[in-house]
Parts: C-alpha cells; structure tokens; sequence
C-alpha cells in the first residue's frame, strides 16, 4: 500500500505538472480526491484492513500525500489562473485612440473670465463689488459727476437719450460705470473701497474696434489723506495683478471732470514691448487707465466732506483689457452670441 | 487741432536740439496728447514733379495706360489708370521708396518697383488723396492730381517745389476741452515756454489811427450772454488771393485759403484762439450793430448755405432790419464778404459759452468758432485780437483804411480772487514734499502771480486760465504735478486700516449662477444687446410698449429690452445655421418702465424704471430629446445646487412666447420667480426656426434674498432600504406628479422618494395612454424593513393606482 501512494503520489505530481488549464486540473482533482472515485480514496479505504502498526506509518504517509498533493495542485491552480487572467487581458487590448466620451461642455463669455479674475484681485485687496442701473438719470451719469448740461465734456461721450414725458427728469443709458461712485458714497459713505464691473453704452458706429453695449470696470478708493503717489502706488499693484508682471507705466495729464488732477495711465505695449506697432500706433505705449483724483464736487454729491477725506478714482476698459488679453480683433464678436467663437473659451 | 512748428517759433525760440517728436512727447507727458507729428517735406521724399510725355494703351488691361513721364534728366515708364491723363500734364510721380496711401485710405505704403498685368511701372502718378493734398487739390475719384499750370519745375522734389518746410503736430482736440487757451498757437507757444522755460515774445501789437469817418454803433441787449463786443470798419479793401505766407501757413495747418479777408480772420483765429467774423459793411443797415436773441422761427441762411431755423433764445447779431449772423457760430449770407466787397465791419467778440453750445449742438455745426466759444473764451482776448487783424489787413491789402472808432462795448469782471493753497495741503495731496521755491517756478512760469508765505501761497490766475479752467486749490495742484512730471513722483502704498469689503449679494448670486450653468449645466454664456426693435418683438407676440430711446442707433434697435427671450431667441436661429444642439444662457438687466426702480435724485423722489437682474436660457437638441425637459431639468439643477428648494407649477398666464401646454411657473416660497416652457411654434415660425426650442427665465432680483443658502446635514440613514419596480399603463391625461404623490401618500413615512426612470409610448400601448415605468424606494428611521411589509404596502399601492387612476400594471 505504502508503494501504491508513492506511485500514485509520483503520477499525480506529473499530471498536475502538466495540466494546461484549469479545468484539466479540476479533472486532475476529481481522480484523485473525488469522494467516490478519486484515487486516493479509494486506496485509503484499503486503510481499515491494515494492521495497527501499518495503520502508525501508511495513515501519516497518506495524509502528508494528500495535503502535499493539494498544496501542488493550488499552487498549479494559481498559476494557471494568472495566465488564464494574463490570456485575457491580452484580449482585452482595445484602440485607445478612440475619443472619450465627453460630458457637454459649457463656457463663460470671455468678458465674464476676466471680469470675474479682475474681481478676485481687488477683493483681494478689500474692495467691494458693486452694480448699479443701466439705465440712469442725467443727474448721477453727468451732473453728480461735475458735468452740468452743456457742458463741452458732454461731448466726450456719445450718449444714448431716453424718450422721456415732459416734466420727466431726463435720463440716459450710462455712458460710464461712473455714476456708481456717487451712488456708492451716498450708500456707505468714506470710507470707501468698492468696484464696479459693468455694462456701458455710448451711441458709436460698430467697427472692429467700436460697439455701443462694452464693458467697463470702475473703482474708487476714499480716505483720509489719499495722495496721488498712493494712486501711482495702486494702480501699478493692480496692473501687476492683472498681467502677472510689473509693467512698465506712464502717467500723464488726461481730462475728467470728475476728477482733478485727472491722468491717463499708458502701459508699455505688450505686443512690441514699446518698440512700436501698429497696436500702440507706433508709439510704444497703449492707453489703458484713465484715473484721476475725485473732484471736491463729486465727493460733495456723495455726501462726503473733502475736507477731511480724499480719494482716487479709475476706470479699466474692461473689453479692451479682453480683446487684448485673448487677442480678439473684433469687439463685435463679444455681444455676436456667435458659439463657434464662445465655445472656445 | 494742427499745431504748425513754423508758427510756433514765431513766438518762442525753441532750440534746435530739441526734436519735434520730443516736443510732442513732452506736451503729451505734461499738457495734451499729441496725436500725430507730420513732417511736411518727409512725406514727400521720392515724389517729384512729372510731365506726361506719352500715353499707350495697356495692352492686357483696357483700363490701365502706360504712360511715359518726362522727370527731366530721364524718362520714366509709370502703368496708371488715372481717367483724365492728358498728353503734356504736369503731375507728381511717387517714384520707388516714396510713402502713399493707395486711394487715400489705409496705413501709408512704401512704394517699389512692380509689374502690372505684364508692364513694368518704375513708379506711380498719385492724386491728391495718396499724398494727403486733398485739401489743397480736391479731385473726384480716379482722377490723379492736375498741376498743370503751376511753374512747378519737372524733376524736382515736390515739397521743396511747394515750399513745406514745415512739421505738424496734431493734438486730440478731446484732451483740449478744459483749455480754452491751447486752441491756438500763441497759446500752445505759451505752454511750451513754462515746460520749457523758455522766453515767450510779447504779441506785438501796432498801434493805429482810428476815425470818426464812420459812426459804427453796437448795440448789445443781452449783456450777460455777450460779455463783450469789439468793432471796427475798414474801407479801401481790395478781395483778393491771399498773400502766400498766409497761404503757407493756413495750408500746413490744413486749412484752405479762401480769400484774403477771410484768410486774414481766419490766420487770427488759429494764432491767437479768438474767433473773428467779418461783414460786408455795404450789407449793415446804417452800420450799427446788434447783439440780441432770437425770437424764434426765424429762417436764416448760414455761410455754408444751410437753410437754419432758429428758436426763441438763440442768439444772434443783427442790424436794424435783418439777423446777419448767428453769434459766435457762423455768419449768414447776406452779410458775406464778395469779390465787390471794398468795406467791412469787423467782430471780435466775447459769448457766453452755454447759449453757443445750446444753438451749435441744436443745429449740428461744429464750427471753429463754436467749438472755441463754447469753452469760455478770455474776454480779453478779444481786443488783442482785433488790433492784431486791423494791423494784418493793413499789411495785406495795401489801400485798406481804418474809418471809425474802435468800438468796445464791455460787460464783464475778470474774478481775479486769489486761490490759497498751503505748503501743506500740497504735499497731503501730492504725497510728496516738491520743493517750495521750484513750485512757485512753476506756478510763475505759467503765468500764475505768487505771494508765498510760511503756511502757503496765494495765487492769481491769469486771464486766459481763470474762466473756467482753474478755480480751486486741487487744480493749482495738477498745475504742479504735470510740469514737475508725473514720472518723478515715487508711487506710496497707501497706509489704511484693514477691512472686510461688504458683500453684494445679488453680485455674487449672478456670479454663482453663471458658474453653475457653464460648468455643471454645459450651457454657453453668451452677451447680446440691451436693445430690441418692435419687429423681433413683434414675432415672438411680445408687447412693444418698452423704454424707447430718443437716438437709436438703428431703427431696429430703438427700444430697451424688458427680458432676455427676444435676443436669446435670434441667437438660437443664428447659431442654429452651424450647431445641432445648443444650449445657450445670459445673464443681464431688463428694463421695467411700469415699475420703480433706484433714485433718480438724491433730492427728489422721482425713481428710474426698475431694472431687474435675469438669467435666461434657450435650448435645442440634438437627438430629439423634448426641449421642455431639458429647460426643466436646467432649472432644477441650477436651483438644487443654489440650495433652494422651488416647486413647478401650471399657469395659465405665460408671458410670450411661451407655449401655452408646455409651460410651467417656478415658484420660491410660493412667489413667482421664473419660468419653464417651449417656444410658441407661431413664434418659431416667424423666426424661421426649425426645431423646437425650450426656453427658461429667472429673477434674479427674487431669490437673491434666499443666498447664499447653508446647506443642512442630515444623518446618512442607518437601516438598508428596498427597491422596488413598477411599471403600469395609464391615460395621456393623468400626470406623473399626480401619481407620485398618490404612491407617497400610502406610507409618507415608509415610502422614501418614487422615482420615474422611463416613460413610453408605442406600438405595444393602445393609442393615448402611456407607459410609466418607476422605482419606489422604501426605508424605515428606526428599523429594518421586512420583505413581507413592503411587499404589502407594494400591494396597496398597485390596489390605489388602479382605483385612482385606472391604472394597469405591467408584468
């Protein structure tokens, strides 16, 4: 009996050893330990008509086979099963260079993007956000803003007109985001530290570089003892924010009404560098920041003492500031509502 | 406004070292932008004057001509299509390397060398518009410059022909409106001599015999709109050419001659600012002058031959039978200088600056004069002025002979208070100490009167700078900064108390929103025009009583809009020529005139029409998914991730274009916030619209009180929940809200949501009734839930659905 295991302990060996797959090894399983069937079994059922002693030396041998034999055969059935799996996954190889399935993607119109990236910056610097009407009375868009009726600087701007009634109070399509300040200090008073992206609308021929619906962000900055070195300082903290970089700028005199002194700021072409193209119209510098100190009258109509405080006030073209950035050639495209160049951004 | 060099150095010595692109940065750096400086003779290197000696047909082209150009020493081959070449005409030729502007538009191109259609063409015979002499030599279109005639010489420089040794600097006249004193060149001169501080000449004056010849009378009715008003008369004059120093200067400047008289007030106005007017004297009932206004519907007929009418107020001058001239504007006809003009009353004048703008602005000219007028001119001036022009007629028309007084007729005080400003005040408000004594340099160099003391300085303004430019202590401060410059001021952060900025809301509910319909919904922003016209109104049925403004720019754009649909819809069928699906939104204000809005006034309470914040949205799709399923599930989401919990509900009063069966009302807190619909298929229709499009609309102004929301945490439920299926067959007319709220109802506390994933129609349903398929998910708070239970409260449901609904259930 003792010879038979040995025999059937070397012929099992070599069968699992063999075996190419898993199911000849669940084969291999049943010859030898199925219940009924199997080899081993039926040879351990010879175990009874064995004499004690026999029983001490064949029982241990038989046992040691068996979990030997077992130990081969899982051993075989793992290595069987990688490369059964291993078979597979070389099956499973697929063109990867089919496109992936994409959710519908949505944009922001580019005005928004760098609205909302201009925003975070002055926040940063503790400004509020702030809006107000489009639509606005004569008063807050020109005479608040040290802008009586007929005066020349009226001209500066081309202004839509609202058909009013008579009596009516005349009112206009803000021609600025500039009636804000006024609207800002009467509501929180000095001081003051607030920005207003939005809307503005001037009564011009559309062209590449003209619409008459743009964008303006205005900011204004009220307390005491605010200089014009302080607004030198801001404004160059601002453009550093906005273009990652210190620009160079130039200050030089520019004409508000409601602002005195008033200064245009010019920043060093970013498409020459100062050398000269037709974008800065080959003067090297681009205008971009009119600015200026708050008029005495302005604050006045605010309701804040200019006694006591000061303040600066500017105004960033928000669409210029776009086109520039994302080197747009045509305004006209922003308000076109065209996807095929929304869908870009 | 061109500013000649020539002229400038007339009256102030300015050394050669300094360029004129330097000048122009420094005015630009310190007192107006310079536009443009043009050197009169650069811009015509390598253009000379040509003969035409020959002229043959192109033989590949029937419009061109191959003309051969006498340049003196040598001949030239020139391909030009110039329709009225002429054997023997003198013409200018731009000759390779020369600067022209092809058919006078566009950037100035180099010239080179060419072939046209096979011809060779050594350069180019130019009209006037390609070398910027259309001032000077109007012609029509295809027509090249003609200057046969002049004794210019064949093959010569044409500046150095024409005599341009000039240079032009051009200033952005919108930068000139707070300085009536810079609108000539003894002005500019003026300034040029502070920044520089140079010497400026005295404006020579020469004394003159008046007489008693003539006894010119002025009359001036309305003192306060006619602060002063100077005359003279003068016989002896002969009408004639110009001489050509007045010429050349008037031509550099762009200005184009007209006859001495004229040219003689105009060459006054642009030196020293002071618009003049001249009269036939012959022409002025008993030479009396009248300065009064109108009465109102008067029609008069202007110098550029326009037919005016005026209105009550405006002012004019006048003789005892007829108004002569609009005051300060343009003069009139009647009272025009001829070739048979031998006696003139000349005007020089002062106008209250808002009656001119009024009546210019009304009538539309913009004229020298006006433009001038109209910023409050130095009165002054005006007597300067018109001595300078009795001593250029006298030097111009030789036999010309002053016949009466100089009369003057003065109404005005010149405000020469003093403006205090404190050594102090001047550095809070420059941030920065600038030196006493270099401050009053300044001040003086600019023709301010100083007396400085320990705590400030007291300034006197000069004449041509106090009427309306420099009033109060900030302005005497930019007269420091600019001529210090602005570039040598050290930029100081300002020292300010930390602060947490106050939080619009509705601002940061915009921007919220506008996040979530680009990156969760997929929708595209898009921005389109405040304006709308009755037209687009009218096809999508809305109403057109809107805010109407008063200049439209184009007809169809004549009205506010009052929502965001009108636009949104025409971008749909813009887009709709390249997109299948689309998913667009915009957020904007609309206008409301029925409604109050903000303060018109802080002093009154009249109000601006209200003007709500909207988001709007308008969809098609691409793979016949319904539209109005879309726009729903759009509004859900935007509203589930704002945290607001909105409920739909039917309405039977849907604002256009709204379909009248699919739409459906947002609520918030029970308040009408928005809407859910598809597009009316009339309004589609009209659009010329193809496919169905949903549309969706919300008030931003009416949530905006319930942001920011802080979402709630609820306990993630501790005991497993049972899903099940069913599936069941219903009439088209009963609705899935209806369903779900009976399957709810039969265990609110067991049934946890019912939830439909499928709704069919088709061949295996009989006609109008549909298929509903949906899961019912069961869940206890506080225990396990047994089969047998669920299965009972399934039963209920199956038994209620049948009852109520006549529903039958699909296996």
């Amino acid at each position: 009996m003792q010879k038979e295991l040995e025999q059937v302990k070397i012929k099992a060996e070599q069968m699992i050893a063999a075996a190419r797959d898993v199911s000849e090894l669940e084969k291999i399983e049943l010859e030898f330990f199925g219940r009924k069937e199997g080899t081993l079994n039926k040879i351990l059922k010879g175990l009874k008509d064995l004499s004690p002693a026999e029983k001490k030396v064949v029982g241990p041998l038989a046992n040691e086979i068996k979990s030997h034999l077992q130990q081969l055969l899982d051993e075989r059935k793992s290595v069987l099963e990688d490369e059964a799996l291993d078979a597979e996954i070389e099956k499973e190889k697929i063109d990867l260079t089919l496109p992936g399935k994409k959710k519908a993607l949505g944009s922001l119109n580019p005005s928004s993007l760098v609205q909302y990236e201009l925003e975070d910056i002055f926040r940063s610097l503790g400004f509020m956000v702030l809006d107000g009407p489009e639509l606005e009375s004569d008063y807050y868009n020109f005479e608040a803003l040290n802008i009586p009726e007929f005066h020349p600087a009226r001209d500066m701007q081309d202004t839509f007109y609202i058909k009013t009634k008579k009596g009516e109070s005349k009112q206009v399509l803000r021609t600025h985001t500039s009636p804000v300040q006024v609207r800002a200090m009467q509501k929180y008073g000095a001081p003051l530290r607030a920005i207003v992206p939005g809307r503005v609308f001037r009564y011009e021929a559309l062209d590449v570089s003209h619409d008459n619906n743009f964008y303006q962000l205005e900011g204004v900055m009220i307390e005491e003892n605010i200089s014009i070195t302080n607004l030198i300082a801001v404004m160059k903290t601002l453009l550093k924010g906005i273009f990652k970089k210190d620009v160079k700028v130039r200050l030089r005199p520019g004409f508000f009404p409601f602002v005195e002194p008033g200064f245009e700021l010019d920043i060093n072409c970013l498409i020459c560098g100062g050398r000269g193209c037709s974008v800065c119209k080959q003067s090297g510098w681009v205008e971009l920041l009119p600015c200026g100190m708050i008029h005495p009258n302005v604050l006045k109509a605010g309701n804040i003492d200019p006694e006591k405080y000061s303040g600066f006030a500017f105004g960033l073209g928000l669409t210029r500031m776009v086109m520039m950035r994302y080197g747009i050639d045509d305004i006209r495209l922003l308000n076109s509502g065209d996807l095929r160049f929304l869908k870009q951004f | 406004m061109n500013i000649s060099l020539n002229w400038l150095k007339q009256f102030v010595e300015l050394p050669d070292k300094i360029s004129p692109k330097e000048l122009a940065l420094k005015l630009t750096m310190s007192t107006v932008e310079v536009e443009e400086v043009r050197n009169l003779a650069e811009r015509f290197n390598n253009v000379v004057v040509g003969k035409i000696e020959k002229i043959e047909a192109h033989p590949n082209a029937d419009k061109l001509k191959v003309v051969s150009v006498s340049l003196g020493k040598n001949n030239s081959q020139v391909v030009c299509g110039g329709t009225n070449l002429k054997e023997n005409m003198l013409v200018a030729v731009a000759l390779p390397g020369a600067k022209v502007r092809w058919h006078g538009e566009g950037e100035l191109v180099t010239l080179e060398k060419t072939t046209l259609r096979g011809v060779e063409s050594e350069g180019m015979i130019c009209a006037s518009d390609e070398l910027g002499l259309e001032q000077s030599f109007p012609a029509e279109a295809g027509q090249i410059m003609d200057l046969t005639g002049t004794n210019l010489k064949v093959g010569e420089n044409l500046a150095k022909e024409f005599g341009f040794d000039d240079v032009v600097i051009e200033i952005d006249n919108k930068s000139l409106t707070n300085r009536p004193d810079l609108w000539s060149h003894y002005g500019m001169a003026r300034e040029i001599s502070a920044i520089y501080d140079l010497k400026l000449k005295d404006y020579a004056i020469e004394e003159f015999k008046s007489s008693k010849e003539i006894d010119l009378k002025v009359r001036v009715d309305e003192s306060a709109l006619c602060p002063r008003y100077l005359g003279i008369a003068i016989t002896g004059i002969k009408v004639g050419p110009s001489s050509d120093r007045l010429k050349k200067r008037l031509e550099a400047i762009g200005q184009k001659s007209i006859n001495n008289v004229v040219d003689i007030t105009n060459y006054i106005l642009f030196e020293l600012g002071q618009p003049l007017h001249s009269f036939d004297r012959n022409k002025i009932l008993n030479d009396e002058i009248i300065v009064r206004t109108a009465v109102g519907g008067e029609k008069i007929i202007t110098l550029d031959g326009e037919e005016r009418l005026l209105s009550e107020g405006d002012l004019v001058i006048a003789d005892q039978e007829k108004i002569v001239a609009l005051a300060g504007i343009m003069g009139n006809e009647n009272s025009e200088i001829d070739e048979s003009t031998q006696s003139i009353i000349i005007e020089s004048a002062n106008f209250d600056p808002v009656i001119i703008r009024k009546t210019a602005g009304r009538l539309g000219i913009r004229s020298e004069a006006a433009v001038r007028f109209e910023k409050s001119l130095d009165p002054t001036m005006a007597e300067l002025a018109i001595r300078r022009t009795v001593n250029l007629i006298k030097e111009e028309i030789p036999g010309a002979e002053v016949v009466s007084d100089l009369v003057d007729v003065k109404n005005f005080e010149l405000n020469e208070d003093p403006i205090e400003v404190s050594w102090d005040f001047i550095e809070k408000r420059i941030g920065q100490k600038i030196a006493n004594k270099k401050i009053i340099k300044i001040l003086e160099n600019l023709g301010f009167k100083i007396k400085d003391s320990k705590t400030g300085i007291k300034v006197s303004v000069p004449s041509w700078r106090a009427t309306k430019d420099i009033n109060i202590a900030e302005d005497i401060i930019e007269e420091i900064t600019r001529i210090f410059g602005y570039d040598n001021l050290k930029p100081a952060m300002p020292a300010v108390p930390l602060s947490y900025p106050e939080q619009n809301n509705l601002r940061n509910l915009e921007r919220r929103v506008k996040e979530i319909l680009s990156l969760a919904v997929g929708a595209n922003e898009v921005y389109t025009p405040s304006f709308v016209g009755e037209e687009l109104l009218e096809k999508i049925s809305q109403p057109t009583n809107n805010i109407e403004m008063e200049n439209p720019w184009a007809e169809n754009q004549n009205l506010l809009r009052r929502d965001l649909m009108a636009n949104l819809l025409k971008n749909i069928y813009e887009n709709s020529r390249f997109f299948e699906e689309i998913n667009i939104f915009e957020v904007g204000k609309v206008f409301s005139p029925e409604k109050e809005g903000e303060r018109a006034r802080p002093d009154s309470e009249s109000r601006l029409p209200l003007q709500d914040l909207l988001a709007g949205g308008a969809a098609i799709s691409e793979n016949g998914e319904n539209q109005f399923f879309i726009v729903k599930g759009i509004a859900q989401t935007l509203f589930d991730s704002l945290g607001m919990a909105i409920e739909f509900e039917s309405t039977t009063n849907a604002p256009a274009p709204c379909h009248p069966n699919q739409v459906l009302q947002i609520l918030l807190n029970r308040e009408n916030v928005g809407y859910v619909a598809s597009v009316h298929p009339k309004a589609l229709n009209n659009l010329e619209i193809k496919k169905p499009v949903g549309i969706w609309q919300i008030n931003l102004n009416k949530i905006v009180d319930n942001y920011p929301q802080t979402k709630k945490y609820s306990p993630i439920a501790k005991f497993p929940s049972i899903v099940l299926d069913l599936s069941i067959v219903v009439n088209d007319s009963v609705q899935w809200k209806d369903i779900q709220n009976l399957v709810k109802a039969v265990d609110p506390k067991l049934i946890r949501a019912v939830n439909l994933f499928d709704v069919y129609k088709g061949d295996k349903i009989k006609e109008e009734y549909k298929s509903l398929t949906f899961t019912i998910i069961y869940q206890s708070k506080d225990r396990t839930l047994e089969m047998e239970e669920v299965n009972k409260l399934q039963k209920k449901i199956i038994e209620q659905l049948k009852k109520g609904m006549d529903a039958e259930i699909r296996m």
